[in-house]
């Protein structure tokens, strides 16, 4: 219940000082409120653009979600991600794979990829104890790198008039979509993954083991289970959610490979997974409160055409909210 | 627990207050803007026009989209135009969310400033068929999607003259941001000009690698000036390159806008847009009702792209040699792809465009080589 009632309660205060600071710049809150929630729920294509932000957001949120329940800071959704993209636009490409196996394909070697960008990491701390913040981190930029080399080299398309973009992919490597909007199969993906996890995290000895090393690490050597393979199968696991993230926004949205392909949805699985305090089925929720507030901010601005800063402030301020609640709810 | 809570909500009042305070002074200045979903009529009862701008960066303060942004209040001035915009929209993941909430919201035209709107632009134009699109630097068009661009390479290639004649030492720099085909035609269409006065000089790029980084182009700037370059130009977004010239004392060529204001001791002139003559015409030809999908390319001759004022700086006779230069496009003595006009070599020595061959467009738009007076290479474009 308190998993539900804090968050609650950070989003409510958030609204009323957003609301103020609006007021500040001369917009009626509650009208801004309403328009926000109408354009993006009352009609298809807001309702999809909406499933369409949630999606990389609920796998994303997973990747931080699962290492974060043993203890792990996966910061390094944002690179999992990127390689997820790279390796599944390498089979879109070049792989002339029959169009049923096109896909299902692109999905595993997106998911292996991810994995082995968290495998560095993993067996980093889990052999040397080095800071899993840090190495995470850090090789999200050598991966946003190496994507934008691809781009820029070997992989810059022919009919792209030497922009740093791929060559769309065939239309067997992309994600179908439904009802003439961008929503896309990726979204159902992705709800079954966060199912299916929440299965393996609270009716598993795996997910017993998580929770142990995450909570009180000396017991789970007492309890003779091994923190190294805990500390290597959940970061395998989130690189492995974030990768499939990057093959889906690459698979359903962008279409090709460009450079910025993600709009820091990494980093924002970070709060996603806060949010829902680590439990898979919140983040679906978590998942579509921050979908929502990213196409709630570009309605802000459509709208009102209110600069992005005040839309940004709107954003963090709602993060430091959920984030200062959790802490709260921690202390108690 | 309950306590707790009463924190939180205490500070969430306190923080209101306080921010309420502070926005109060600035709050009062601004007007109230309310959403209009339907198309409004003013009181003659003509169809007020509605143009909508979706910006790829911030619109900050010297920069691409602080150019365009200027073309929008233009012509909200002059034509009485309601405009909005949507700045730092993502391209290929926002865009098309952006421009399909305009086009929902009623806009009759809507014009996408960034190549990677393209697809985007083209996705939303066929669900509007009513609603007019204008694309910025693309190639894609439909019946109610045009194109607009302008031919920056022209005033580039004034600068260089420029440029090829005040420098000293013959290493004139170049701060380049991203490797992309109007980018390396800028560099290339500069080079030119400097050949054209000064076949010694050679041209110094580094490349930034972002858009917009001040501190990225500042340091590149001042790398460039270590090694000796004595006059320094940009493909930026921010001024940072011309400060880094006013503070070593060399001299330096803008981008984008006038930027004088910044550097006015280094600033000689810049290569500006003027996007409101394009604005302009697109906006009169929509309420004449006499739009049609075009792929505008206009060059100097119609004012799109501009030289700032010379600095005192600049000589009699340099001024005199870009005058005589810039006269030949306005009396069509050269083609609009002047100075890309053979021999150009490129930087293996081989020979691109014949003596009298005149690139094509298409070969402009895709322009992957540097001239032969350029030091510095594309990156991962050597295939």
């Amino acid at each position: 219940m308190r998993d539900i009632i804090t968050p609650v309660a950070s989003i409510a205060a958030s609204l009323v000082i957003v609301g103020i600071l609006l007021a500040a710049i001369g917009i009626n809150p509650l009208e801004a409120y309403a328009v926000m929630f109408t354009r993006s729920f009352t009609s298809k294509f807001g309702l999809a653009e909406l499933c369409v932000k949630t999606t990389p957001l609920i796998l994303t949120g997973l990747a931080v979600a699962i290492p974060l329940r043993a203890g792990l800071w996966n910061i390094g959704a944002e690179g999992q991600l990127y390689m997820g993209a790279f390796a599944a636009s390498v089979i879109a490409l070049y792989s002339n794979l029959p169009s049923y196996a096109m896909l299902p394909a692109m999905f595993l070697t997106a998911a292996i990829f991810g994995m082995a960008w968290a495998a560095i990491p993993a067996v980093l701390k889990a052999k040397f104890d080095l800071n899993e913040i840090l190495s995470t981190l850090l090789l999200n930029y050598v991966a946003i790198y190496w994507v934008e080399y691809m781009v820029y080299g070997p992989m810059r398309g022919k009919e792209v008039y030497n922009f740093p973009y791929t060559d769309l992919f065939p239309d067997a490597a992309t994600l179908p979509r439904f009802f003439g909007t961008r929503f896309h199969l990726g979204f159902f993906i992705a709800i079954i993954i966060a199912i299916a996890i929440n299965h393996i995290v609270n009716k598993t000895d795996f997910g017993f083991s998580l929770r142990v090393v995450g909570a009180n690490p000396k017991a789970a050597d007492y309890a003779g289970i091994s923190r190294q393979k805990v500390i290597i199968y959940s970061m395998l696991l989130g690189g492995m959610f974030a990768g499939m993230a990057g093959m889906i926004e690459v698979s359903g949205i962008q279409l090709r490979l460009r450079p910025l392909i993600s709009t820091g949805y990494g980093y924002a699985g970070i709060p996603v997974a806060l949010l829902a305090s680590g439990n898979p089925l919140l983040v679906m929720a978590s998942a579509a409160l921050f979908g929502f507030l990213y196409v709630g901010g570009s309605v802000l601005q459509t709208t009102y055409s209110v600069p992005v800063s005040i839309v940004y402030v709107f954003q963090s301020l709602i993060v430091l909210f959920i984030i200062a609640g959790q802490s709260l709810r921690r202390r108690e | 627990m309950k306590g707790k809570f009463l924190v939180l909500i205490v500070l969430a009042v306190l923080a209101a207050g306080l921010l309420a305070g502070c926005a109060g002074e600035e709050g009062k200045q601004t007007t109230t803007t309310t959403p209009t979903p339907e198309k409004t009529t003013t009181a003659e009862g003509k169809k007020e026009l509605k143009a909508a701008f979706v910006y790829v960066s911030p619109i900050g303060d010297a920069g691409w989209t602080y150019s365009h942004d200027l073309g929008r209040q233009y012509i909200e001035r002059v034509y009485g135009v309601k405009t909005a915009y949507a700045e730092n929209v993502a391209e290929g993941g926002d865009d098309e969310r952006v421009i399909r909430e305009f086009a929902e919201q009623g806009y009759d035209v809507i014009f996408t400033t960034s190549f990677g709107f393209m697809d985007a632009t083209i996705t939303v134009a066929k669900d509007f068929p009513d609603t007019i699109f204008e694309h910025c630097s693309g190639y894609k068009t439909a019946e109610n999607v045009g194109t607009y661009f302008g031919r920056m390479y022209q005033a580039r290639y004034l600068t260089g003259i420029v440029a090829g004649a005040m420098t000293k030492t013959n290493k004139i720099g170049y701060v380049a941001a991203v490797p992309i085909p109007e980018v390396i035609r800028g560099i290339n269409a500069f080079a030119l000009g400097v050949k054209k006065v000064n076949p010694e000089a050679k041209v110094y790029v580094v490349w930034t690698g972002t858009w917009y980084d001040p501190a990225k182009e500042k340091e590149a700037a001042i790398s460039l000036i270590d090694e000796g370059c004595d006059v320094i130009a940009q493909h930026q977004d921010s001024p940072a390159a011309q400060q880094a010239a006013e503070e070593r004392g060399v001299y330096s060529i803008g981008y984008h806008s006038d930027m004088s204001k910044f550097a006015p001791n280094a600033h000689l002139t810049a290569a500006m847009w003027n996007w409101s003559v394009i604005y302009s015409y697109i906006i009169e030809q929509v309420m004449q009702g006499t739009w049609k999908s075009e792929e505008i390319w206009w060059g100097i001759d119609k004012g799109v792209v501009a030289l700032a004022p010379f600095n005192d700086a600049v000589p009699e006779d340099v001024r005199k040699m870009v005058e005589e230069e810039k006269e030949k496009y306005l009396n069509g003595e050269v083609p609009e792809q002047y100075p890309f006009v053979g021999p150009i070599y490129d930087q293996q020595g081989n020979l691109v465009k014949a003596e009298g061959e005149v690139m094509t467009d298409e070969e402009l738009l895709s322009m992957s080589f540097f001239v032969d007076n350029v030091v510095g290479e594309i990156p991962a474009a050597s295939e």
